[in-house]
């Protein structure tokens, strides 16, 4: 017997179309849920439950004039606590920011509340969006519900952490390096990462202006499909957005893969640092994939340590740009992890950083041009997993490769799915890449593979 | 090779104060890093003005 929070975002719309259940008692249940949970798990940083009771009340009182918004109507969200909100704390989950109260809502957040949802509260994130799983830092680290001692991935941990555990069925996260898709393989759900330009970055605090994107988390691919739609298309305010006209992602979706063509980027899965039953899953992932009909075969894209340190070059630099007036004077407030690595970024030449950029751009064409045969690349969201917290370091990607890192360089669409649980009882997750603005295409693959496989699907997490 | 006690230095002259760091650890993640920008080596050439890095609104990176 499902409890209504088990249900994905889609059930829980066509629940409140069908009048069988309102919006405030779809967000009493969730209230519940994260009032049993969340002492343990620590997901939120600003719960707003009495606002979502009032926006509950609001869509109700909508609903039964007869308006509904569409199929986010009376749905209950939560939000990564690097999208501004306006009159509620936006900190980054940091001391530096520890007083912010925007006057202003992210776009995305706002195209959101426009479609009916309601806004749960803020969740947890690493320190502005780089740091790791940090004793030290403003506010606890939310602990991954399918083994607290295991990370739940970051920077949109809490996210991650609430969707697995049936506290929200949908947020927003963001994702500079992996920030959605990481926390996503290790907390057993879904995260897209979009084509950079199509969702606004208005109000999504910075961390790397080149590379940040703003992008939905769910338990399905056809929920983050929901979420995408709701919030994508042209922002005159973020000059980094694309007008480009473009089709609804949920439409698209289909159980089987007929005439889909799929690459499998087998250097990157039978990397050294990729472990067996990493790579074991995305194989098993792709024989589903064929038996819905895809044609599957191998691609090749350029060494993941290109992408590597392209990525952390850009990353380091732009943050420490952003911060680096901050960590004159107020670095001891900042936690260990993240003031490591945005200090690192100090340390770059201008000359070093321009050449980054040059190899993006190289990297682009070399992702596009292993995609002209192909209409989406798959192969694992992490190297194994989840680690232990205290085997995070600071420095780990000089070391392995950032397997999530080819998509923010090169731009392209990818997401993260559950792809099984490994011997360990954690998630293992595959990712699936995509052209430029093809976004629809990964969702499809995504949902059509995870409609074959529903086993897989688990509401983690218990108090005990 | 960027010493220690150069780092140090080059740390102090950014603005940034020693006590808020782990010099230590910073200095070998500099060290490693550059070590690794070989992986951003190109075959674009220096010069040609096609291969800059140019600000182009049109392109969507």
């Amino acid at each position: 017997m499902h409890t209504v929070t088990e249900l994905t975002l889609n059930q829980m719309s066509s629940l409140i179309a069908a009048g069988e259940f309102s919006a405030v008692e779809l967000t009493e249940a969730h209230i519940a849920r994260i009032e049993t949970l969340d002492p343990v798990y620590r997901a939120f940083v600003y719960p707003t439950f009495d606002l979502a009771l009032e926006m509950a009340r609001e869509a109700d009182a909508e609903l039964a004039k007869g308006r509904r918004r569409g199929s986010l109507h009376g749905i209950p969200l939560a939000l990564k606590d690097a999208y501004d909100t306006s009159g509620i704390p936006t900190t980054v989950c940091s001391r530096l920011y520890a007083d912010r109260v925007p006057d202003r809502d992210a776009s995305a957040w706002a195209r959101l509340r426009e479609a009916g949802a309601i806004l749960l509260g803020k969740l947890e994130c690493t320190e502005l969006c780089l740091g790791g799983p940090s004793k030290d830092g403003l506010v606890p680290h939310a602990l991954n519900p399918w083994d607290r001692a295991r990370y739940a991935g970051g920077s949109s941990s809490g996210a991650g952490v609430a969707l697995a555990a049936g506290m929200v069925p949908g947020a927003l996260g963001s994702d500079t390096g992996g920030s959605i898709r990481i926390p996503a393989a290790y907390c057993g759900i879904a995260g897209l990462k979009p084509t950079y330009g199509l969702v606004s970055l208005y109000g999504l605090f910075p961390l790397s202006g080149s590379l940040d994107h703003a992008g939905p988390m769910a338990r399905t691919s056809q929920d983050c499909a929901l979420l995408l739609d709701a919030i994508a298309g042209h922002d005159p305010k973020d000059p980094t957005s694309v007008p480009v006209a473009r089709s609804a992602a949920t439409p698209s979706l289909k159980e089987d893969l007929a005439g889909v063509r799929i690459g499998y980027v087998r250097q990157f899965a039978e990397h050294p640092a990729v472990s067996e039953e990493a790579r074991g899953a995305t194989e098993a992932a792709l024989a589903v994939m064929a038996e819905l009909g895809a044609d599957v075969r191998d691609a090749q894209l350029p060494d993941i340590m290109e992408f590597t340190i392209c990525n952390s070059t850009i990353m380091m630099t732009e943050a420490f740009a952003i911060h680096g007036a901050d960590f004159r004077t107020r670095a001891a407030e900042v936690s260990a992890l993240t003031r490591a690595r945005i200090t690192l970024g100090a340390f770059i030449r201008a000359e070093d950083y321009i050449r980054a950029q040059k190899k993006r751009r190289e990297l682009a064409r070399a992702t596009a041009a292993a995609m002209n045969e192909v209409d989406v690349l798959v192969y694992p969201a992490a190297l194994g997993d989840p680690p232990e917290l205290d085997a995070v370091k600071p420095f780990y990607f000089l070391e392995t490769p950032l397997i999530t890192a080819p998509a923010n360089v090169a731009g392209v669409p990818a997401a993260s799915v559950r792809a099984g649980i490994s011997k360990a009882g954690l998630p293992m997750g595959i990712q699936i890449t995509g052209r430029l603005f093809g976004d629809a295409n990964v969702l499809r693959v995504g949902h059509a593979y995870e409609t074959a496989t529903p086993e897989f699907n688990r509401i983690a997490g218990d108090t005990s | 090779m960027t010493t220690e006690a150069m780092f140090l230095a080059q740390l102090k002259h950014i603005g940034l104060k020693p006590e808020d760091h782990e010099i230590e650890e910073l200095h070998a993640a500099f060290v490693r890093l550059t070590e690794l920008f070989r992986y951003l080596e190109t075959d674009e050439s220096r010069v040609d003005a096609k291969a800059l890095a140019r600000f182009d609104p049109r392109e969507p990176l």
